[in-house]
């Protein structure tokens, strides 16, 4: 990795220890869902492209790894796929290929919900997420698991992967029980320090972009 | 599929530690899949069904769906995707593969193999993908989709399968979950 790679990868994680110890994974996870369902309904393209933007800058904040060219080149796909069964206004026409205008703008909408959802999951889900009950548990002792696997990754080898992977379960399965260890969720430093308490301007921040959200419902266009 | 060798003595583990375990190498496949670039962010090689795949021998159904929706919560965790359509495909697509590729490996036992399994599975999980991508985000176009998408299923499934089906031949570690598993 170069100094600038680095050094990127640096700000990235401390933004995203930042957003950890800004709110607590359950509060998060909430409005996550909550403003999901206000993006669902949102019919209004232009809004729903500003509120595209706004996850993107979320996830951003929130210290996850993005690709603009993965984002572009996903929505394109999904743009494209609609616009070959044509449907509506006929806007350009390429030698067999008609360009319709109700096919465009069903593409763009559904692009940005798929790219938009995608983002909002980035933001909103923290590591340190846990569930309750006996799932909970197992969900918990799997991630237990997870983390000595990425532990102890540089066991397995192409060649002899078959063997290397055997080895690597026998050694995991041999390890003391994952019921000793804590945690639920892939593990950061701020996963590790404990899961934060949304405060009260981050509850403030949380509710508000609630209610934004589903008021942008009314917003004609 | 077969265990090789006869396990050990193997105090305290039950079916929710293979359930656990299996599902951490689900996070793990899932994670190296991630890395590997694809048209679609939910077509999948789906290598992160090759623990299901392995468990169809190991567990119970209870035990086996619960580690289905591990799969499919832990992965959508990781790839912070819990609140998308990529989750939702995933739900379906996995959870369907799971049932499927369970009820006919009890069902018909050894005339089945892995490979067949595990094409089924795969075929499923994509067929049903497409149905729902057919409805959220392709429309009509998903005809001109799912035939790649479906042969990739058939292609991976069966690379899947095959390996499934040496591993539980050859695994130290399959002989001793498949212990528990008979009691």
């Amino acid at each position: 990795m170069d100094d600038s790679a680095s050094r990127r990868s640096q700000r990235r994680l401390h933004r995203r220890q930042r957003w950890e110890s800004l709110f607590s994974p359950w509060a998060l996870a909430a409005t996550g869902a909550a403003i999901s369902g206000a993006y669902l309904f949102q019919h209004s393209l232009a809004v729903r492209a500003i509120m595209f933007l706004f996850f993107l800058g979320m996830a951003w904040l929130a210290g996850k790894k993005l690709s603009l060219v993965a984002t572009l080149v996903v929505a394109a796909g999904i743009t494209a796929a609609n616009l070959l069964v044509p449907v509506g206004r006929v806007l350009a026409v390429l030698g067999p290929f008609r360009l319709t205008e109700t096919a465009l703008l069903d593409g763009l909408g559904k692009a940005l919900v798929f790219e938009g959802l995608v983002h909002i999951s980035k933001a909103s889900i923290l590591p340190g997420l846990r569930l309750p009950g006996r799932f909970g548990s197992l969900v918990a002792s799997a991630f237990v698991y997870y983390d000595r696997i990425v532990e102890y990754k540089g066991s397995l080898k192409p060649a002899t992967l078959m063997a290397d992977a055997d080895a690597l379960m026998l050694r995991i399965w041999d390890d003391p029980p994952p019921e000793k260890e804590s945690g639920q969720g892939p593990a950061t430093e701020a996963a590790a320090t404990g899961a934060a308490a949304t405060g009260t301007a981050s509850t403030v921040a949380l509710v508000a972009a609630v209610l934004l959200s589903y008021l942008a419902l009314f917003i004609k266009g | 599929m077969a265990a090789s060798t006869l396990p050990p003595t193997e105090p305290k583990k039950g079916a929710a530690d293979v359930a656990a375990l299996l599902g951490a190498f689900c996070f793990f496949l899932s994670a190296i899949e991630y890395m590997v670039p694809k048209p679609l962010p939910f077509m999948r090689l789906g290598i992160a069904n090759l623990p299901l795949l392995l468990a169809t021998d190991l567990l119970p159904l209870p035990w086996f769906l619960a580690l289905a929706l591990v799969k499919v919560f832990g992965m959508s965790v990781i790839s912070g995707s819990l609140f998308s359509y990529v989750a939702l495909f995933s739900l379906a697509g996995t959870l369907t593969a799971a049932l499927v590729m369970w009820f006919v490996r009890r069902a018909f036992g050894s005339l089945v193999s892995a490979v067949g399994v595990s094409i089924l599975g795969a075929v499923i999980s994509n067929a049903v993908q497409m149905v729902i991508g057919s409805v959220l985000v392709f429309g009509e176009a998903v005809r001109f989709i799912a035939p790649p998408f479906l042969a990739t299923g058939l292609v991976t499934g069966a690379l899947l399968g095959v390996f499934a089906e040496r591993f539980a031949k050859r695994s130290r570690w399959y002989a001793r979950a498949r212990r528990i598993s008979d009691g």
